[in-house]
């Protein structure tokens, strides 16, 4: 079997389906000149990326990537200067606030939208994702939110990660504030290919937003003793 | 549905900001970056870097996102795609040609006398 050049960087860049994988690892070993190609592709990888890597890199601690990606496959980012992100974070936060409301189902629009606009111009977890937020463990595994890491902030509120799953998947974080949830990032989930549909892509967090999550926390991620008793607690202290 | 669609907006036109400056002529070529790099690094090595960094400043600006967006950010080719909003089909044909441009580049540089820097 034939496999194109770009099939073969798309080897080299870990895009390809398990199937197609076998194959060309198969193909490899039948065939130097197909292991060449590969070789090839990934050194020019390596070195665009050693090229480049230095600025802006701020080392993420490996526990958070861990449990926030739930995944090591796929390599690791870099990361974005935090300044970038709470303008854009803010300026997601003043649309939002120009009357609209997130649905994550688009359905027939009767579900209730997951964000609002709450008093004194905050943006607030409403309806499915605001009883999440309080209710769900992150071991639990229910209806069309995840719940992943749960945190205490550096002003030592307590956040919590989630994404929505649905027509169009959001992750984020959001944080306790005096009684509701206020989210204070939001982005679209990254899409998983066909087949293995919104659950693994609503808990992968995208690069961004694990950064920002490592500039707010304080100590490490709670553990699941932990989690559960804050939530015992309703969120306060 | 529009609202994710606008707010995909903002979240393309951030990483498309991000991905041209970090591959941008004049912060490739920054003398005190390079400067602060070399250290006890050899020279060799550091031209090699600013070779591959001039490479990629070079290429055309389609191939130059999609090597930024794949190779320097570490996107996927679907979210690649996405920020751009082209099919994956376009970006996979734009990395592939700025890929067998840079080796081309490189590969010049290196065999040739001393390069070109």
């Amino acid at each position: 079997m034939k496999f194109s050049q770009e099939m073969l960087m798309a080897y080299a860049d870990g895009e390809l389906d398990a199937e197609t994988r076998r194959a060309i690892e198969a193909a490899m070993a039948a065939d130097p000149q197909v292991a060449q190609e590969i070789e090839r592709q990934r050194a020019v990888r390596a070195e665009v990326d050693a090229a480049f890597a230095g600025v802006l890199e701020e080392q993420v601690p490996d526990r958070l990537l861990r449990a926030a990606r739930k995944t090591t496959a796929s390599p690791q980012r870099r990361q974005w200067a935090w300044p970038e992100w709470t303008s854009i974070a803010a300026s997601l936060l003043i649309g939002v606030l120009a009357g609209r409301a997130l649905l994550p189902d688009t359905g027939g629009g009767e579900k209730n939208g997951i964000i609002a606009a709450g008093v004194d111009g905050r943006i607030v977890a409403s309806g499915q994702l605001a009883q999440a937020l309080s209710e769900q463990l992150s071991s639990e595994d229910s209806g069309d939110i995840d719940i992943g890491l749960t945190f205490r902030s550096k002003s030592g509120e307590y956040c919590r990660t989630f994404g929505a799953r649905g027509a169009s998947a959001v992750v984020g974080f959001a944080c306790r504030d005096a009684e509701v949830w206020r989210v204070d990032m939001l982005s679209t989930a990254p899409r998983t290919e066909a087949g293995s549909g919104y659950r693994m892509a609503s808990t992968q967090l995208p690069a961004p937003v694990v950064q920002a999550i490592a500039q707010r926390m304080q100590g490490e991620a709670l553990d699941a003793d932990e989690e559960a008793l804050a939530r015992q607690r309703r969120w306060r202290e | 549905m529009p609202t994710t669609g606008w707010m995909f907006g903002i979240m393309r036109n951030a990483w498309i900001d991000e991905a041209r400056s970090r591959t941008r002529r004049d912060r490739v070529f920054a003398p005190e970056e390079a400067g602060a790099t070399v250290g006890d690094d050899s020279s060799e090595s550091q031209v090699r870097l600013l070779a591959v960094q001039r490479a990629v400043a070079d290429l055309p600006e389609e191939q130059r996102l999609a090597v930024a967006l794949v190779l320097v950010e570490g996107l996927s080719y679907k979210e690649a795609a996405d920020v751009l909003e082209v099919p994956i089909g376009t970006l996979t044909s734009r990395l592939a040609r700025g890929r067998e441009a840079l080796q081309a580049a490189l590969s010049d540089r290196s065999d040739g006398s001393g390069g070109r820097t």
